[in-house]
C-alpha cells in the first residue's frame, strides 16, 4: 500500500458528508481557501410523492442547511461568490462523487452506528489513497476503524474543528495506531498553512485536550463556587478579561456552547475516563440536570444561566439565574477590591500577579481554580496529549484563553505554585516536581526571537515547533530594540529585515507611532537594511488615528495646529510609498481609517484572512483625510483604460468610502477596492502573518526595489464628475436615505474627489488631491455635528447618523 | 463640606463666615489686644529684640497679658480659661501676629506649649497645670526638635526608660520656643526603641540644663535654645497620653498650630501695610509722595490682594472648623476632643492656610522694605525688623515643602479611604473634555459667575493633573515631591482664590455692591493672577510624567479649565493702592 508523502499531497476538491451546523460551515470553509466542495446530506424525510424524481427536492436538507449556513452571522465566507464552489447533493445519489475528491469528512450525527453506516457506503466509492477524517467530538476515532479496508484505515485520521470553524482557530488532529504518519504530518501542515488554523496533535482519549482540559475548569469552577458561596456574575466577573479569559467568561460560555453539549462532554469524561484522579469533580451538579430539564439549556433555547427580557417599562435587561433560589433576577455588577486594582493594570502577566496575591472572595476563587486546573493539566500529560505546549496551544486557539495553563503558571512562578498545592492538598504530576527538582524553573523560555518549551520526554528544553518560522513580537521583547518610543517599537526580525509594531490604546494612530514610521523607514534608508514591515501581534492592527486627540483640538478650534497635524499625517502615509526600501504592512482584525489608508500606500499589503478593512471616516462626519480619498482617485484614474467609461468607475469608488464600506475579509477587501491584485495577497494562518510579510520584503528587495516616481498625471474628470456626484447626493437626500449633514460631508468628497471644480478633465498631482483633502477634512472639523459625531464614536465605538 | 472638599465641591457665600460679621465680643478682644500691642510692646520692640540684655521682657509682658486673660482666653473656663469660640481665638490671633517675637513666644505657650496637656493631659494633669498656664504664671515650652530630626521628627533619638516609679530621660533637643524661662517642657523622647511619647518635664528638675541662647537671624526677642536632658528624672504621672502614642500629641497640636500661624501672619501684614503706606504717603521725591507712583501703587495693591485674600481663607477655615467643633459638641464629645478632631478633619486646609500666609507675609514684608528705600535697609525703622522676623514663618511648623507635600498626601490618602470621592469628578472631567462647548454666551447676570465658573473648571484642571498623576504614579506618588509641590500650588491657589469670592460675594449681600467694589476689583485680580499659575504649575506637572499625545491633550485640558478674560490688573491695583493711600493704612 503506498500512501503519499506528506508535501506531495495535493487537495483539490473535499466532499462533506453532513450539513449540519459543524458540516455547512465547514463546506463554506474549504470553499473559502479556494476548494471544490460536495456537500451530501441524508435524503429529506418528509419527501413527498410528487417530490421523489425531482433532483432540488431530493436535496432539500442540504440546500436549506447552506443557505441558513450563508445567512448566519458572523458570516462563514469570505466574500459572497465563495458559495458558488459548494455543489450539495444526497447520499443517496451522489455518493458516486467521493470517487472524485481528495478528502472525505464525516460530519454526521454523533452516533457510531450512523457514523459506521456512513463510512462503509463511502468506502464503496473511495478511491485508494482519498483522505477520511471525522468531525466527532465524543466518539472514540478508533472506534470508527471496525469493518474499514487497511488502506481506508491508513488514511483515516480525526479531524475535530470548533464552532464556528470560519473563526475559531484550533483544529484537533486525533490519529489512531493505524493513522499513516505521513497523513498525519500532512493534516498539521495543511490545516495550518491552508486552512489557517492552530493545529495541535491529540492522544484519542474522551474529549481529546481543549473539551477535555475546558469542561474541567467549568466543573472545578462549579464546585468552587458552591464552596465559597458564590454568584454566577461574581464568577463572570472573575474568570473574564481580567484574568486572561474571553468576555463569555464562564457562564455566557456555557451558554454559547450549549448546557446539554456540557453535560454530554462531562458525562462522556466521567464514565470514559476511569483512571482520571479528578473523576468526581465531572459528576453533574444537581442546578445543572435541573437546567436541561426545563430545557434552559442556553443561546439555543433562548435562556441558560443568562436570560434577555425586558422589564416593566420595556427596556432591554439582562437576568441571571440565581442558583440558590433557581430564579431569574437582574443582574448584578459585583464589584471587588483584587479586581478593581488588577484592572488598573493594561498588562495580563501583572493582573494575574495581582490576582494572587489578593485576599478577597474573588481572588482566593482565582488562586483556588488556578491550582485545581494546573494540577489536571499535568496530570494529563502523556494521557491526552505527548507534551505541555499543545495544552497550551490547545486551551488557546480553542478557548480563546489568553494564556495556556502551563504559561499561566509560568507567570505565577512554578515553585511558588508548586509550594501552595501541597499546602493545600492538590497533587501535581510528577514530572511537574522532578523538573522543579533538577533546577528547571520555567514551563517556558525565549532566547533570540524563538520560543523553548521542557520536552517531558528528553527533560531538557525544546524548540516549539513553528516559533522559528513564524515570527511572534511578544519572543523578541528581550532583544534590544532598534529603537522606540512611547506608542512604537522597532525590532530586527532577522535577515536585515526590520518590524515596526505599535502599542497605543486600540493602536490608533497619534504623534508617537507617526514618528515611529518616519524613523523606521529612516533608520532602514540610512544604515542598509533590506526593508520594513508593519505589523504587530495586538488584538486589532489599527483602528484609526486618534480621533480624541483631534476632536479635542477642534473644540478648542485650533485649525493651525490641526492642519500641521493632518498635514504630517498624510506626509507620513506618503513616505511609506516614497521611501527607497520596500514597506510591507501586515494588517489584520480591524484596519480602519488611517490603519486602512497606511494599508492603501504600502508597497504590498499582506492581510490576514481575518481583516476587517475599510474607510470608515464618514462615520465619523470626516472624510479620509491621510491620503486614503486621493489614493481612491489614483486607482480609479489607473484603472482607465482608452475608451472606458471614466464615470461610473469614479461613482463606485465614491460610493465605497460615502457609505464607509467595510470588507469583512482580507478577501474581500479585494473586491471594494482596497487591496489591489497587483500587489497584495491574503494569509490564510495569522500566525504566518508578519513571517509572510518579511518574506515579500525580502522578495521585493530580491527583485531589485525601486522607489516610485511621484505622480503627477493623475487624471480627474473635474466638473463632468462633480455635475453627476452632486446629483446623485441629491436623490439620496431627497429619498430621506442621507441626512442633511450626510450630504455636506459627501459633497466635500465629491469635490475632492472630482479634483476640484475644473472646466475639463486635468492631470494632477497627488499633493493637489492632498490639499484638497486636507483642506475639506479642516472645514468638516469646525462643523459642529462632525463633533458631535466623532464625540459619538469615542463614546459608544458606533457612528452617529446625524 | 468636608476636610478637602473644597477641592471637588463649590462652597456657597452664605456659608461661609467673613471678617465683616465679627460681633461685638470679638471686636471687644480685637481692640483689647491690640491696645496691649501698640502701648507695651511697639515702643519696646527694639528693646525686646536685646534679648541677652533683657531676658525678663517677655516673661515679664507674658504675665501682664495673661492678667488680661488672653493666654487662656481658648482654655476651658473649668481650668480657669474664658473659653471663647475658635473665631474669637482667631480675632487674637491675627492681634498677636503683629507683636513678632512677643507675638511668638505667646504662640509657642498658648499652642504647641498648653494644647498637649489640654488635649492629652489626664484630668490631674490638667488641674494641675492649666489654671497656671492660663494665666501665665507657668509658661510651656515644646521640645520636640533635635540636632538629627526636624521635618523627620520621629526619628528622634532622646530616650525613656522607666526605672521603678520614675521616668529617666536622656536626650537633647534643639531650637525649643521659650526654653529660657518657660516652667514647663512638653519633651518627646523614645521609649523601647521606637515608641514615640510625650511627656511633661518641669524646670529644676535636676539634670535639665539649657544652652545659650541662639543668635538668629530674626525674632531675636524670643528665647531658643538647646535643652539637654542628663538623666533626668520624672514621676510616672508625668507620662503625657499613652507610649508610643506621642506622634498623635504632636501631629495633632501642629494642626492648630498651622491654622494660628495663618491667623497671626495677617496681622503682620496689616501692620507691614499700615508702615508702608504712611511712609509712602511721607516720603516726597521729584516733587511728589512717592505714593503717587505707579510702581509704588502696584506694590502697595498687591501687598493688600494677598492680606485680603489671606483674611478671607483664615476666617472661612476658622468658620469650617468651628463649626465642626459645635457639631461634635452635639454628638457629645468635650470641647478639647471636639477641638482636637475638628483640626484634624480639616488639616489640609490648614496645612494650606500656613503656607499661603507665611509666604503671603513675606512678600509682603520685603515689599514694604523696598517703599522704604534706602531707610528699609536700617535698624532704626521697623520693616527691618519685620522682614527679619517673618523668615522664620515658612521654616517652623512643618517647613512650607513639607506642609505642601501634606495637603497633597492628605487629600490622596482621604481619596483612598474613600473619604474623598476624586475618582467621580475625574471621571467626568474625561467626558467633559469630549464634550461640545455651546459656543455661546453665557448668562452672567450672577454677579460672580464667571469668576465661579472659572473657579470651578480650575478645580477640574487639578483633577485632571493629580489624577493622572495617581494614575501613573500609584504608591509612588509619594515620591514625586515636584509633582506634589505643582499639585499643592494648585490647590492653595484654587482654595485662596475661591475664599476671597466667597467672602467678597458675602460682603456684597451684607454691604451692597457699591460699598465692596474694591474688594470685588481684589478678589477678580487675585483669581485672574492665580489661574495662570495653576496653569503654569498644571503644564509643569503634567509634562514631568506624560509624553505624546496624551500629553497634548491634557495640556489642551488644563488650558481650557484656566480661561479666564482678561482683567485690566494694572487699573484694578491703582484703584485699591488709592484707598490705601486714603485711609493711610490697610482699610479693608
Amino acid at each position: 500500500m503506498h500512501v503519499i508523502e506528506a508535501d506531495k499531497r495535493k487537495i483539490r476538491s473535499v466532499a462533506i458528508l453532513g450539513s449540519g451546523v459543524m458540516g455547512s460551515q465547514l463546506a463554506c470553509h474549504y470553499a473559502n481557501i479556494g476548494l471544490k466542495v460536495f456537500l451530501l446530506d441524508i435524503l429529506p424525510f418528509d419527501l413527498k410523492e410528487g417530490e421523489k424524481e425531482k433532483i432540488q427536492a431530493r436535496n432539500r436538507v442540504g440546500n436549506t442547511a447552506l443557505k441558513a449556513a450563508l445567512k448566519s452571522n458572523p458570516s462563514p465566507v469570505y466574500t459572497k461568490d465563495v458559495a458558488r464552489r459548494i455543489t450539495v447533493g444526497n447520499m443517496e445519489d451522489n455518493m458516486s462523487w467521493l470517487s472524485k475528491v481528495d478528502w472525505i469528512i464525516e460530519a454526521v450525527v454523533e452516533n457510531l452506528g450512523i457514523k459506521n453506516e456512513v463510512f462503509e457506503k463511502a468506502e464503496l466509492h473511495r478511491k485508494p489513497g482519498t483522505l477520511v477524517t471525522s468531525n466527532t467530538s465524543g466518539i472514540p476515532i478508533t472506534m470508527m476503524l471496525n469493518g474499514r479496508s487497511d488502506d481506508f484505515q491508513a488514511h483515516f485520521c480525526g479531524t475535530h474543528f470548533f464552532n464556528p470553524p470560519r473563526y475559531l482557530p484550533l483544529l484537533e488532529i486525533i490519529p489512531t495506531e493505524k493513522t499513516h504518519p505521513e497523513v498525519v504530518n500532512f493534516l498539521m501542515h495543511y490545516g495550518d498553512l491552508f486552512l489557517g488554523k492552530q493545529t495541535v496533535l491529540c492522544k484519542d482519549t474522551p474529549a481529546f485536550i481543549a473539551n477535555r482540559i475546558g469542561v474541567f475548569s467549568i466543573m472545578a469552577i462549579f464546585h468552587l463556587m458552591a464552596e465559597m458561596d458564590m454568584t454566577i456574575e461574581e464568577v463572570d466577573a472573575v474568570t473574564g478579561p481580567v484574568s486572561g479569559r474571553p468576555k463569555s467568561a464562564t457562564f455566557r460560555t456555557c451558554d454559547l456552547v450549549g448546557i446539554d453539549t456540557l453535560v454530554k462532554v462531562a458525562n462522556g469524561v466521567a464514565q470514559n475516563c476511569p483512571n482520571d484522579e479528578a473523576r468526581e469533580l465531572f459528576t453533574i451538579p444537581d442546578f445543572l440536570d435541573k437546567m436541561v430539564e426545563n430545557k434552559w439549556l442556553g443561546d439555543k433555547t433562548r435562556q441558560g444561566f443568562y436570560k434577555k427580557s425586558r422589564d416593566a417599562s420595556g427596556k432591554r435587561v439582562i437576568e441571571a439565574l440565581d442558583l440558590q433560589t433557581f430564579e431569574y433576577k437582574p443582574k448584578t455588577k459585583p464589584r471587588f477590591e483584587s479586581i478593581g486594582t488588577a484592572r488598573q493594570s493594561d498588562v495580563l502577566k501583572k493582573r494575574l500577579k495581582i490576582l494572587a496575591k489578593g485576599s478577597d472572595k474573588a481572588a482566593r476563587f482565582i488562586q483556588a481554580l488556578n491550582l485545581k486546573v494546573f494540577a489536571y493539566a499535568s496530570n494529563r500529560i502523556p494521557e491526552i496529549a505527548g507534551q505541555l505546549y499543545q495544552i497550551d496551544e490547545a486551551m488557546k486557539a480553542g478557548f480563546g484563553w489568553e494564556l495556556g495553563p502551563f504559561e499561566a503558571w509560568d507567570v505565577l512562578g512554578v515553585s511558588r505554585i508548586l509550594e501552595t498545592m501541597e499546602a493545600k492538598g492538590e497533587k501535581p504530576a510528577d514530572w511537574v516536581v522532578e523538573m522543579v527538582e533538577n533546577g528547571v524553573e520555567q514551563f517556558y523560555k525565549t532566547e533570540n526571537g524563538a520560543r523553548y518549551y521542557y520536552n517531558i520526554t528528553t527533560k531538557s528544553y525544546e524548540v516549539l515547533p513553528g516559533s522559528e518560522e513564524n515570527i511572534v513580537l511578544d519572543n523578541y521583547r528581550s532583544n534590544k530594540l532598534v529603537w522606540g518610543n512611547k506608542g512604537a517599537s522597532l525590532h530586527d526580525i532577522g535577515d536585515g529585515v526590520l518590524c515596526l509594531e505599535f502599542h497605543t490604546k486600540m493602536n490608533a494612530i497619534g504623534s508617537e507611532i507617526l514618528l515611529g514610521i518616519n524613523k523606521a523607514i529612516d533608520v532602514a534608508e540610512q544604515d542598509g537594511w533590506k526593508g520594513v514591515v508593519i505589523g504587530n501581534d495586538a488584538a486589532n492592527f489599527s483602528a484609526g488615528a486618534n480621533l480624541a486627540m483631534m476632536l479635542m483640538l477642534a473644540i478648542e478650534q485650533e485649525y493651525d495646529e490641526l492642519n500641521i497635524a493632518i498635514n504630517y499625517f498624510q506626509k507620513t502615509v506618503m513616505r511609506l510609498r516614497y521611501s527607497s526600501v520596500p514597506v510591507v504592512m501586515a494588517p489584520h482584525g480591524m484596519t480602519l481609517g488611517g490603519g486602512c489608508e497606511m494599508s492603501l500606500h504600502a508597497d504590498s499589503t499582506v492581510a490576514a484572512a481575518e481583516t476587517y478593512i475599510g474607510l470608515v471616516e464618514f462615520g465619523a462626519g470626516l472624510i479620509p483625510g491621510g491620503g486614503g480619498t486621493k489614493e481612491f482617485v489614483v486607482r480609479t484614474s489607473d484603472g482607465f483604460y482608452e475608451g472606458d467609461p471614466q464615470l461610473p468607475s469614479l461613482q463606485e469608488r465614491f460610493t465605497t468610502i460615502a457609505t464607509a464600506k467595510v470588507a469583512t475579509s482580507g478577501f474581500e477587501a479585494f473586491e471594494i477596492g482596497v487591496l489591489h491584485e497587483d500587489k497584495d495577497e491574503v494569509v490564510l494562518n495569522k500566525k504566518r502573518l508578519i513571517s509572510s510579510a518579511k518574506e515579500k520584503v525580502l522578495e521585493l528587495d530580491q527583485e531589485g526595489y525601486v522607489m516610485p516616481v511621484k505622480r503627477d498625471d493623475i487624471l480627474v474628470l473635474g466638473r463632468t464628475a462633480l455635475g453627476t456626484l452632486y446629483a446623485g447626493i441629491e436623490a439620496f437626500g431627497v429619498s430621506n436615505f442621507a441626512t442633511e449633514h450626510d450630504q455636506k460631508i459627501a459633497r466635500k468628497l465629491a469635490f475632492v474627489m472630482a479634483g476640484g471644480d475644473l472646466s475639463q478633465p486635468t492631470r494632477v498631482s497627488e499633493q493637489y488631491l492632498l490639499d484638497l483633502e486636507r483642506e475639506a477634512f479642516l472645514s468638516l472639523l469646525g462643523e459642529r455635528k462632525t463633533l458631535e459625531r466623532i464625540q459619538h464614536i469615542l463614546k459608544t465605538g458606533k457612528p452617529l447618523r446625524n | 463640606m468636608k476636610g478637602g472638599e473644597f477641592i471637588i465641591k463649590n462652597q456657597e457665600a452664605n456659608d461661609v463666615f467673613i471678617p465683616e460679621e465679627l460681633n461685638e465680643e470679638q471686636v471687644m478682644f480685637r481692640s483689647m489686644t491690640l491696645d496691649f500691642i501698640e502701648s507695651k510692646i511697639w515702643p519696646n520692640v527694639a528693646k525686646i529684640d536685646k534679648q541677652l540684655e533683657n531676658p525678663d521682657m517677655i516673661p515679664d509682658l507674658l504675665n501682664e497679658i495673661g492678667q488680661l486673660g488672653i493666654l487662656g482666653a481658648g482654655l476651658p473656663e473649668e481650668y480657669g480659661g474664658m473659653g471663647v469660640n475658635f473665631n474669637t481665638e482667631t480675632v487674637l490671633s491675627e492681634e498677636l501676629g503683629k507683636s513678632l517675637s512677643f507675638g511668638v513666644a505667646v504662640a509657642a505657650h498658648t499652642g504647641i506649649g498648653t494644647l498637649p496637656i489640654l488635649y492629652f493631659g489626664t484630668e490631674e494633669q490638667k488641674e494641675k497645670y492649666l489654671p497656671g498656664l492660663s494665666t501665665g504664671e507657668l509658661k510651656a515650652s515644646y521640645c520636640l526638635t533635635e540636632p538629627n530630626s526636624g521635618s523627620d521628627a520621629l526619628a528622634a533619638k532622646t530616650k525613656a526608660v522607666l526605672d521603678g516609679d520614675e521616668w529617666v530621660l536622656n536626650g537633647q533637643k534643639m531650637w525649643i520656643t521659650n526654653a529660657g524661662f518657660a516652667d514647663l517642657y512638653i519633651v518627646f523622647a523614645q521609649v523601647d526603641g521606637d515608641k514615640f511619647t510625650g511627656f511633661v518635664v518641669e524646670r529644676g528638675t535636676p539634670g535639665l540644663t539649657l544652652g545659650d541662647e541662639e543668635v538668629k537671624l530674626g525674632i531675636k526677642g524670643s528665647s531658643t535654645r538647646q535643652v539637654f536632658f542628663e538623666n533626668v528624672r520624672i514621676p510616672k504621672d508625668n507620662l503625657l497620653g499613652e507610649i508610643g502614642k506621642g506622634h498623635r500629641i504632636a501631629f495633632n497640636v501642629l494642626n492648630i498650630g498651622r491654622f494660628k500661624l495663618g491667623a497671626m501672619v495677617m496681622g503682620g501684614c496689616k501692620k507691614a501695610i499700615e508702615i508702608a503706606v504712611q511712609y509712602a504717603n511721607e516720603r516726597h521725591q521729584f516733587g511728589q509722595p512717592i505714593s503717587n507712583f505707579g510702581a509704588i501703587k502696584h506694590k502697595l495693591a498687591e501687598m493688600a490682594i494677598r492680606t485680603y485674600a489671606t483674611d478671607s481663607a483664615t476666617y472661612r477655615i476658622a468658620d469650617l472648623i468651628s463649626d465642626k467643633i459645635e457639631e461634635l459638641k452635639a454628638a457629645g464629645a468635650t470641647k478639647a476632643e471636639a477641638k482636637l478632631k475638628a483640626a484634624e478633619e480639616y488639616n489640609i486646609e490648614c496645612a494650606i492656610l500656613k503656607v499661603l500666609g507665611s509666604e503671603s507675609l513675606d512678600y509682603v514684608v520685603d515689599e514694604a522694605v523696598q517703599i522704604f528705600g534706602g531707610t528699609g535697609y536700617s535698624e532704626e525703622y521697623p520693616v527691618a525688623r519685620m522682614y527679619r522676623d517673618s523668615r522664620i514663618n515658612r521654616i517652623f511648623e512643618g517647613t512650607n515643602e513639607i506642609n505642601r507635600m501634606l495637603a497633597v498626601g492628605q487629600m490622596m490618602k482621604k481619596a483612598m479611604k474613600g473619604e474623598l470621592d476624586l475618582m467621580t469628578p475625574a471621571m467626568k472631567i474625561q467626558e467633559e473634555l469630549m464634550a461640545i462647548p455651546d459656543f455661546g454666551e453665557d448668562d452672567d447676570a450672577d454677579l460672580f459667575f464667571a469668576e465661579k465658573k472659572a473657579i470651578g473648571n480650575a478645580k477640574k484642571a487639578i483633577l485632571l493633573a493629580a489624577g493622572a498623576a495617581a494614575q501613573k504614579f500609584m504608591m509612588e506618588l509619594e515620591n514625586q515631591q515636584e509633582i506634589l509641590m505643582n499639585l499643592a500650588d494648585m490647590a492653595i491657589d484654587v482654595f485662596t482664590a475661591e475664599s476671597a469670592i466667597l467672602r467678597t460675594e458675602k460682603m456684597v449681600g451684607l454691604k451692597g455692591e457699591e460699598a465692596s467694589k474694591l474688594q470685588i476689583l481684589m478678589a477678580q485680580t487675585y483669581l485672574s493672577d492665580a489661574l495662570e499659575r495653576i496653569h503654569m504649575a498644571g503644564k509643569h506637572a503634567v509634562a514631568g510624567f506624560a509624553e505624546g499625545d496624551e500629553l497634548r491633550m491634557m495640556l489642551i485640558g488644563i488650558r481650557r479649565f484656566t480661561k479666564f478674560d482678561p482683567m485690566n490688573t494694572i487699573a484694578a491695583r491703582q484703584a485699591i493702592a488709592d484707598q490705601i493711600i486714603e485711609s493711610n493704612k490697610y482699610p479693608f
